[in-house]
């Protein structure tokens, strides 16, 4: 998005409620919901395990790459 | 392994003087969007960097943005001073820095801060204001996303209330 076509997106949404414009913008606001029922403590550790999670992940896919010999997506 | 609230709690532990901010901050005041690292302002002073110092001295600790992957040694605090720190440690990044765009150093934070308790430990956490102005004036593109998550989270607070 250009600084032209964000602030024309203001514009366009200046009658609107917070979450009404967070939603036009495309988030996802029950995602937020989510984290507004966690206390700190379990939001801090959901953010911990995901990392947790993402790395063993990046560290999965790099494996089977090695594996397989595919370093990189071929190109179109 | 990263482990963010072991990070914070570390910090705690070791009494630096900081503030929260960043990801993990606006995480914790209701974005939605996963971070990281721990981003802190601080004093920048030798005392409090001592502490720092001492909070992550045995996590493998290195100055990320340097080449060559340089050590974070406390003999860093007599021969240069510091504006911002960029850490990695075992158990992930750690950021400090000497102020926060939009609303200064780490006395300035302060006041726009709340604490928070966690785990067990207290912290001081920018306030979802204080966030919300940092957020304005840094204004990258995943910053305003966070902005507009922010005032939807501050306004479901209310409506909650």
């Amino acid at each position: 998005m250009t600084i032209t076509e964000f602030e024309d997106f203001l514009d366009a949404t200046k009658h609107m409620t917070a979450v009404q414009r967070a939603e036009a913008y495309g988030i996802d606001i029950s995602l937020i919901d989510e984290n507004l029922r966690l206390t700190p403590t379990q939001k801090i550790r959901q953010n911990d395990i995901a990392l947790n999670q993402a790395e063993a992940l990046q560290a999965a896919l790099h494996q089977t790459r090695a594996k397989s010999g595919i370093h990189r997506l071929p190109t179109r | 392994m990263p482990n963010l609230e072991s990070i914070a709690c570390r910090l705690v532990e070791a009494k630096v003087e900081f503030v929260l901010c960043g990801g993990l901050a606006a995480f914790l005041q209701g974005s939605s969007i996963l971070t990281t690292d721990v981003d802190v302002v601080c004093d920048m002073g030798s005392e409090n960097i001592r502490r720092l110092f001492d909070a992550v001295k045995d996590l493998h600790t290195y100055h990320r943005m340097t080449p060559g992957r340089i050590p974070f040694t406390l003999e860093q605090l007599t021969t240069q001073p510091f504006q911002d720190i960029y850490l990695a440690t075992d158990w992930g990044q750690l950021d400090c820095f000497g102020n926060v765009k939009g609303i200064g150093g780490y006395s300035e934070c302060l006041k726009l801060s709340e604490p928070i308790e966690m785990a067990g430990f207290t912290m001081m956490t920018l306030s979802l204001e204080g966030i919300l102005i940092a957020k304005r004036a840094m204004g990258r593109p995943r910053d305003l996303q966070a902005v507009f998550e922010l005032e939807a989270a501050r306004e479901r607070k209310t409506n909650l209330h």
